[in-house]
């Protein structure tokens, strides 16, 4: 499927960094990484955020989201028992409430300027508390709603999930501008092999296997004498 | 000529408390699980029970479902007797485990089985449900070898599907899933096992409040442990421990040591003398 013009200036507009959905602030336990002296080059950090992408992030969000879009009637039904899951899933705190702050504040902008009738609905149950917010589910219903084309449109959360992190690597470790970038064009194919991940699961396979970034994000709040970000 | 099908194990076991201590109301068992003798663990009434499996482990095709059920005031503490072993998968036969656990109000399962080994090319798909009603506590603790090590066996098998879902009152309080397939994919790098092999996972599933001490015990743990240990909150009640490490012993060690301190600190329960062959 190819992607519209306008469609294409919408996708580029909702995922760009610049969108207001406070990406910015939260790192995923990579701030641990960088502060232990573990993760200190491109390599380490390319390292990292491959296999964030490919065992945590694409297996369950990743999967959540395909399923909220190819939802049909009982959309509603199939938003309430992920988000259910996803909570259950998301062991670490810290994650946890980045993911509901990120669903959260995407939902609100997206749906001020733009009609986006299902993603209003599960703004609307969130914030009545009576569903929790996931930023993968919120990005399920605004794709559907605007009727993007999965692969592109998995791309495209996939590649800013990966910049806001290089972003992070960036700034804690530090790296060039231009190492990030070439880091950032290499991550190309992890990316694009997150999103076949995702679209050929089904919900039961829902799964994570990231350890070692749990452990980096259960002790972040703990342990860290000296944040920079919330997660 | 039909192979006869492979043996399918199962155990229910059903306990009650009866005048404070814990005893064994009803028990079915189909080989080749059984149990080994109930024992008492402190003076205050809690069962030890291991779990025997005397065929040496679980052969490609085998299906094992364990049952058990706490009615108010019991409390048990559940172990093996052994590892539990995952045969190769012969002609691609998965090998399966169904864990079924039902914790009533004021009743305590301590579920700390000893290591998972999937031996090279086995295939093992295991799903756990705990359910614990409202007062109730449940704590499992489950460790995952790469293999026969002493074989030189190493993240050589084909398959581990691990499945938990745990409920608290009538809320889904955890729900995980992983999917490895080591000689596919590996799972060395940072984000992941990062150059250790032992995989161990506590959880904690209660409505008591215990996520206040979590900051503190995470520091605790940080200066004999380093970066290996962390605990967080569930989102309804409960906790989560994650343990990473080289060999079998240290983790059974330490994931003893974070067991006792959720259990004395945080449960306020009495310390238990029970038999732990690392320690």
């Amino acid at each position: 499927m190819t992607v519209t013009d306008q469609a294409l200036l919408r996708l580029v507009q909702l995922t760009d960094s610049a969108f207001p959905t406070g990406a910015f602030a939260h790192s995923f336990g990579l701030e641990t990484y960088v502060a232990r002296g573990l993760v200190h080059s491109a390599t380490g950090l390319e390292e990292f955020i491959s296999n964030m992408l490919l065992n945590a992030l694409a297996p369950s969000d990743g999967v959540a989201c395909v399923a909220v879009y190819r939802a049909e009637d009982c959309w509603e039904d199939v938003v309430r028992e992920l988000a259910h899951r996803l909570t259950a899933m998301k062991t670490v705190s810290e994650f946890r409430q980045a993911s509901r702050a990120l669903g959260v504040r995407f939902l609100r902008t997206a749906t001020q300027i733009l009609a986006l009738p299902r993603a209003v609905g599960y703004l609307a149950a969130i914030e009545a508390k009576t569903l929790d917010g996931h930023l993968s589910l919120a990005y399920g219903l605004i794709c559907r709603d605007l009727e993007w084309p999965l692969p592109p449109a998995l791309a495209a959360w996939f590649r800013q999930s990966c910049a806001a992190l290089v972003s992070v690597g960036v700034r804690l470790i530090p790296l060039g501008q231009t190492e990030g970038q070439a880091l950032l064009a290499r991550l190309a194919t992890p990316i694009l092999e997150a999103v076949e991940l995702a679209l050929g699961r089904d919900t039961d396979d829902l799964a994570s296997f990231a350890p070692g970034q749990e452990l980096a994000g259960m002790i972040h709040r703990d342990v860290l004498t000296t944040r920079l970000y919330i997660s | 000529m039909a192979l006869p099908a492979r043996p399918h194990g199962r155990l229910s076991l059903e306990f009650i408390c009866d005048h404070g201590r814990t005893v064994i109301a009803r028990q079915r068992s189909y080989p080749p699980l059984q149990i080994f003798g109930l024992q008492y663990a402190s003076a205050s009434g809690n069962a030890y029970l291991q779990i025997v499996n005397p065929s040496g482990g679980l052969l490609a095709g085998d299906m094992a479902d364990i049952e058990v059920t706490l009615q108010p005031g019991a409390h048990v503490y559940l172990t093996t007797q052994a590892a539990t072993k995952v045969y190769p998968a012969e002609r691609g036969d998965v090998t399966r485990q169904r864990i079924w656990l039902r914790v009533a109000h004021a009743a305590i399962l301590e579920y700390v089985p000893l290591p998972l080994i999937p031996f090279a090319h086995a295939k093992y798909v295991q799903e756990m449900a705990i359910h614990v009603d409202l007062g109730g506590v449940c704590l499992i603790a489950e460790v995952l070898a790469p293999g026969r090590m002493a074989r030189g066996e190493r993240f050589a098998y084909d398959m581990v599907r691990s499945r938990v879902e745990g409920w608290v009152g009538d809320r889904l309080a955890l729900f995980e899933q992983m999917i490895l397939e080591p000689r596919q994919r590996s799972y060395e790098g940072w984000g992941l096992l990062e150059g250790r092999t032992y995989l161990a996972t506590l959880y904690a599933l209660t409505s008591q409040p215990l996520e206040t001490r979590v900051p503190e015990w995470n520091r605790q743990l940080l200066q004999p442990y380093g970066e290996s240990v962390g605990i967080n909150a569930l989102a309804h009640g409960g906790l989560v421990v994650r343990l990473l490490g080289h060999t079998s012993q240290e983790v059974l060690r330490r994931l003893h040591e974070v067991h006792r301190l959720i259990r004395e600190q945080g449960l306020g329960l009495p310390p238990l003398h029970v038999y732990r062959p690392f320690a």
